[in-house]
């Protein structure tokens, strides 16, 4: 049977509107500020063998790790081990695919008269789930034991309710038990609204024509993608960016290279160039990986591209095993968030080259967080802070970055500055635009900002940025933007600078600053109008000697001054 | 003496006026064009029309004007040029804009752009000076930094000065002796403080919404006054001036300067009171109103006899944490486009052919089919009666459209497709509608769903059966419902202010201490409206959530002073409301207090619909019977065609049938029933949901 284009259409609305409720739940359930500010996680669907039909609301590049949660699910749980009413969680990245230990993944199966039709899936990121330190992502880990609590695929709800014995070994775990099972039970909610809505889906338009629907999507973005790709030329080509270094070994770069090779519909994205695992917790695991690249191949074609499974169907993603990309058991990798945003600006610099109609500047390198451990929050209780970091985008051909936005999933997590000084024990000295630190070029990148924090209590401090030693690259003669810096009491006799990677003890007056680069620069900044430049001047994005020195234009007195700028651009 | 009651709700594209003789009930309209150089010119224009039906300037007792001036100044990026006065070393904090979150594309495409600061950095200026969570002064105001600021706006030539700093909600201080050393530096700006429009937790939304009242403040002063005068020599005296705000009530015109935010919703919120009217009329507390019009459709949710709120409100993409009604809207309306889409599957909107060049079928040169097209093929619209046979519609264009862009790519007979317009259009509505209330929680079966707009009641018969909804109301004149709605309300302000605290630590004395600031602020108001404090009702409410929680939900206080003994049923009232909204509550956990809210409201004079005359034999109003496609059957069916004028109070009929009037149309499918109301209401029972 073909489904006629109406009719699936109109399914497909269905669905959306399934995922989207979904998400809906998975926001508003939510106990902690990861969820409610970060938007950490996601919820959607998957078929019966968990290939990704659709996903609602939160971050994309969560979006592809389901198929391996499902399928380590149905190892795990095999013939009619599952039943009707049960839900599933998981969090070991080797076997739920999630990126590290505190993204917690939640699958509930959806039969539909005694058939298994999909699962409801959500994944979110708990504020602590054990390990070495306050939000379980250690610069000291060296193996994913390090990490924190790793569950296999476990039973943790049926249709009687939640199994106590499986909540409790998690509670047990936790620094912050109260919260990370509030906001797993609220996982399973949206999960099981999503079970719900299927069946009611099923109901209302046939279960094979729900199933043939939501198929046929995937079959969609595949046949969408492969067309976007045989437009381009045929061509190969190459990018390449470094991590700092893996913790474990400062003095060593982590190469990550990507080779791309477009012929007819077919890409292949080839990551064997990259340097091996690492003993430190950078490594991404592999199906982190892809998602990322699913996302850079889709946003140098066509984002209007729904992202689901199909896209693996139209890309060859080359990842041998034991790479920094692809690292293999037991390596750590709770400090995967830069490594994957690192791959993905690799992937978008070397499809660029293949359709430079799509080409921009890449984001700024340096994505991360930081964690606070407190002995006592606001409440009285124990209590964990976790603050994602990202930079701002690349300059295009057409417009200047965006600033402060999450480089592969354009989110804004900026916590407010009255709610975390409400809840916490901190204060909050500065979140400013940083001046000079976006990529010069026609089109600059957006600009990056300083965060500055001073501790009122004693805490366990974890700052995990990265790209404090290497630089992010311009594109068409566009130039990098300076590299993040951490620093601690900056301004004082006691100024250290951190690894972009560091976990320590932080007494009551510690001031912690964090320079979170903007993005790259977009084609040769002398050609950037002076007029623009001027502006950039007067908002205090760039400085008058970075006018001069960048932007070949001099400013005087606030004015242009036309002929000096017209010696020094030549 | 006659006594006219006058709505003037200026759209896009068309200012609509309604007046309403209050003795008599009668009914006048008109419809001018708004684009005019001075938008006042278009209340003119209207008022003009209707003082030439014979209507004296003098016999206008009120009138209540709904207005698109600070939205569009907003829209079109004309807003003043506005200065920034902030914490300083927080410049970020408006450069990040985290709040909202893109959607669709826009969340993975490189080229995705936030939306313009209103206050462009380059005259945003840091402050030193800072209060601690609590309100606590951490460091004293750097007033020298303020003069200096100051003075470099003068010399930049800002009109209007925004002032956010953070925790000045807890503590306003800042803020006030700031705004004193900007008026002693220059009376001629405008100052927006954040602690007066906005003082609520979160600095992002506050500030944003500081800068939009900055922004567009003395567009607004100069319109009100330009329009005062102009009333004024028109002999309008009457004091009772109104303005529509964005929460469903009215101001004195003479406030509107003061509180340009409250009307950047004005326009939707008219068609919403006109929902919440019918749901006092008919008793139905429960209705999702519908306003489908030629672009795009508004959704709206009344429960218990009261319009959903929102304090996330977003306006051209900038974002505004005001109270308002929320109103969703979507691409979806009688202009919207249908076509094939690049995964092969048939797509309707959100891009519209508008009003010019319109539908194929209205021969404006439009080429590709819209949804007026499919409904004019599919028997629900007739081709000769469009406002009132004024002027005619081509089918056979619309058939022509919809064979080129829609069936022959497909590979389907015209109709097939026009149904398949129908469908996806009707699915694109009833996901919107089920999310809508999916997010409170709501049962459609309880609800009726109110039809407006041009479009609305062609369309809603079969989105209430899709979505079980029971019964359906479409009112006597669903085409100006806006204007309608600007009538039928009261004066009400909304008071914000927020003091976080868990309910089981703050006091009574304080919450009460809150309140007591509150209604002080009610009473100043009020006075300067001209009316007395005695006159006013107030509900207090306070936002509450769990500890952790980013989103609070209002709770329902007593009116008198609150003692200990009310907390545990504070908290009660949460839980049961949190179980309601969210599936669950957390009866055994300690709930916190976030934002307390005042509601004041004053009566004025509105309007009641008439009733309309009984009749009892519809036939007498049945004109036509016409083959209507039924989607069900997949086959054309004769349907009844009746004329609105010629209904009276208590006609019933079966569908299926389509009664026509002026400036709209409802169809009533096969298997329902129609009945008229009192009130000239039409009022289908769809058979769903029982």
């Amino acid at each position: 049977m073909t489904l006629d284009p109406i009719t699936t259409e109109v399914v497909l609305s269905r669905v959306r509107e399934t995922t989207e409720a979904m998400a809906h739940a998975l926001f508003h359930s939510g106990y902690s500020p990861i969820l409610r500010e970060s938007q950490d996680g996601t919820a959607g669907l998957t078929d019966a063998d968990g290939r990704v039909i659709m996903v609602g609301g939160g971050i994309q590049y969560h979006s592809m790790l389901y198929t391996k949660s499902v399928e380590s699910l149905l190892m795990a749980y095999p013939g009619d081990a599952m039943e009707d009413g049960d839900s599933f969680i998981c969090n070991d990245p080797y076997q739920a695919g999630n990126s590290h230990v505190p993204d917690m993944v939640v699958a509930t199966p959806v039969f539909y008269e005694g058939r298994r039709i999909a699962f409801g899936v959500s994944v979110a990121h708990k504020a602590d789930v054990g390990g070495l330190v306050p939000g379980s992502s250690g610069a000291g880990s060296r193996e994913i034991f390090h990490d924190g609590l790793r569950l296999p695929p476990v039973r943790y709800w049926t249709k009687d309710g939640v199994i106590p014995e499986i909540e409790n070994i998690i509670r047990t775990n936790s620094r912050v038990p109260d919260v990370v099972v509030g906001d797993l039970r609220g996982q399973v909610g949206s999960t099981r609204l999503g079970a719900e809505r299927l069946q009611a889906l099923s109901d209302e338009y046939g279960v094979d024509t729900l199933v043939e629907a939501m198929e046929s999507l995937i079959d969609r973005t595949r046949d969408r993608v492969r067309a976007e790709i045989a437009t381009w030329p045929d061509g190969e080509a190459q990018a390449e960016g470094f991590m700092d270094h893996d913790g474990a070994d400062p003095a060593t770069p982590v190469k990550i290279h990507v080779r791309a090779v477009k012929k007819g519909d077919r890409l292949t994205i080839d990551f064997s160039g990259s340097d091996g695992q690492t003993k430190g917790p950078i490594n991404t695991p592999a199906q982190t990986c892809k998602a990322v690249t699913v996302l850079a191949a889709i946003a140098a074609s066509d984002p209007t591209i729904p992202v689901n499974s199909g896209a693996f169907e139209a890309l060859d993603i080359v990842l041998p095993d034991g790479k920094i990309v692809s690292p293999v058991f037991p390596a750590t990798v709770n400090h995967y968030f830069p490594t994957s945003h690192l791959a993905y600006a690799c992937v978008v610099a070397a499809l660029g080259k293949l359709n430079p109609s799509r080409a921009v500047a890449p984001p700024g390198l340096g994505n991360g967080a930081i964690a606070i451990g407190y002995r006592e929050g606001r409440s009285g209780r124990p209590t964990v802070q976790y603050e994602l970091m990202v930079t701002s985008l690349g300059g295009t051909a057409d417009h200047d970055g965006t600033a402060m936005v999450m480089g592969m999933c354009h989110f804004t997590p900026s916590t407010p500055v009255e709610i975390v000084e409400t809840e916490y024990p901190i204060r909050i000295r500065k979140f400013d635009t940083w001046e000079d630190s976006a990529g010069a070029g026609r089109t600059r990148g957006g600009i990056g900002f300083v965060r500055e924090y001073e501790m009122l209590s004693d805490v366990i401090l974890t700052c995990r940025t990265a790209n404090h030693e290497q630089p992010g690259w311009g594109v068409e003669g566009g130039e990098g933007p300076p590299v993040c810096v951490t620093s601690i009491n900056p301004d004082g006799p006691d100024s250290e600078e951190l690894a972009a990677l560091d976990t320590r003890e932080a007494l009551a007056g510690t001031i912690v600053r964090l320079e979170q680069t903007g993005g790259s620069g977009y084609g040769d900044a002398r050609r950037r109008p002076p007029e623009k430049v001027l502006k950039d001047v007067r908002n205090g994005y760039v400085s008058v000697a970075a006018a001069a020195e960048k932007y070949g234009v001099i400013i005087v007195d606030g004015k242009i001054d036309a002929d000096a700028t017209k010696d020094a651009r030549g | 003496m006659t006594s006219w009651m006058v709505g003037i709700d200026t759209g896009g594209t068309f200012t609509d006026l309604i007046a309403f003789e209050v003795d008599t009930g009668e009914l006048r309209v008109a419809k001018v064009s708004s684009e005019q150089d001075d938008p006042s010119g278009a209340v003119i224009a209207a008022l003009e029309d209707l003082f030439a039906t014979g209507v004296a300037p003098g016999e206008i007792s009120s009138l209540v004007h709904g207005t698109t001036v600070a939205t569009n100044a907003i829209l079109e990026g004309k807003g003043v040029k506005t200065g920034l006065l902030i914490t300083d070393g927080f410049r970020a904090v408006y450069e990040a804009r985290g709040w909202a979150q893109p959607e669709a594309t826009d969340l993975i495409d490189p080229f995705y752009r936030k939306p313009p600061l209103l206050a462009p950095q380059s005259l945003t200026h840091g402050i030193p000076g800072r209060m601690d969570y609590q309100g606590n002064e951490l460091a004293p105001l750097d007033e020298d930094a303020v003069r200096s600021a100051a003075r470099s706006l003068k010399e930049e030539g800002v009109d209007s000065v925004a002032v956010c700093y953070l925790f000045s909600f807890q503590n306003s201080a800042h803020e006030r002796r700031t705004a004193d050393i900007l008026a002693e530096e220059s009376g001629d700006w405008r100052v927006s403080l954040s602690s007066v429009v906005l003082p609520t937790i979160r600095e992002y939304p506050r500030q944003s919404t500081t800068v939009i009242d900055a922004y567009v403040g003395p567009n607004m002063q100069r319109y009100l006054e330009r329009l005062s005068d102009r009333l004024k020599e028109f002999g309008v005296e009457t004091p009772q001036v109104f303005l529509m705000q964005s929460n469903g009530g009215l101001m004195r015109i003479t406030l509107g300067a003061r509180f340009p935010n409250q009307t950047l919703l004005s326009g939707p919120a008219g068609g919403v009171v006109a929902g919440e009217e019918l749901a006092r009329i008919t008793g139905q507390q429960d209705i999702v109103t519908l306003d489908m019009g030629g672009t795009s459709t508004d959704i709206a949710m009344i429960s218990g006899g009261r319009a959903d709120e929102t304090n996330e409100g977003r306006i051209a993409g900038q974002d505004i944490g005001t109270p308002m009604l929320q109103v969703r809207t979507l691409g979806a309306g009688g202009g919207t486009l249908a076509w094939i889409g690049p995964d092969g599957l048939l797509k309707v909107g959100p891009e519209s052919a508008g009003a010019s060049p319109g539908p194929a079928c209205y021969g404006r040169g439009g080429e590709r089919p819209t949804v007026t097209d499919a409904n004019l093929v599919l028997g629900a619209l007739a081709a000769d009666n469009v406002l009132g046979g004024k002027m005619t519609l081509d089918k056979s264009a619309s058939e022509a459209a919809i064979r080129e862009h829609v069936a022959d790519p497909l590979g389907l007979e015209v109709v097939e497709a026009a149904a398949g317009i129908l469908r996806i259009v009707n699915t694109n509505m009833a996901v919107d509608l089920r999310l809508a209330f999916q997010s409170r929680g709501e049962d459609p079966r309880k609800y009726m769903l109110a039809a407006f707009g041009g479009a609305g009641p062609l369309h809603s018969a079969l989105l209430a059966r899709d979505l079980n909804i029971p019964k359906v109301i479409v009112p006597l004149y669903p085409g100006i419902n806006s204007a309608m709605g600007l009538l039928q309300t009261s004066v009400r302000h909304v008071y914000l202010q927020s003091a976080v605290a868990g309910l089981s630590e703050v006091s009574a004395d304080r919450m009460n201490e809150i309140f007591a600031g509150l209604e002080a602020r009610v009473e100043d108001d009020v006075r300067e409206e001209g009316f007395s404090p005695d006159q006013v009702a107030i509900l207090r409410q306070v936002d509450m959530r769990y500890q952790h929680q980013g989103y609070q939900l209002p709770v329902n206080c007593p009116a008198t002073q609150l003692t200990e003994e009310d907390k545990p049923g504070l908290k009660k009232a949460f839980d049961e409301t949190h179980q309601r909204v969210y599936g669950a509550s957390a009866q055994e956990e300690d709930a916190e207090v976030v934002t307390f809210r005042l509601i004041a409201e004053i009566s004025v004079p509105r309007l009641e619909l008439p009733e309309i005359g009984a009749g009892g034999d519809p036939a007498t109003a049945q004109i036509a019977i016409r083959p209507l496609f039924d989607l069900n059957s997949a086959s054309f069916l004769d349907a009844a065609i009746y004329d609105r004028a010629k209904l009276c109070a208590g006609d019933k009929f079966d569908g299926p049938a389509v009664v026509q009037q002026f400036d709209s149309t409802t169809v009533v499918l096969a298997g329902m029933s129609c009945a008229v109301d009192l009130w000239g209401n039409l009022i289908i029972e769809t058979g769903a949901g029982v």
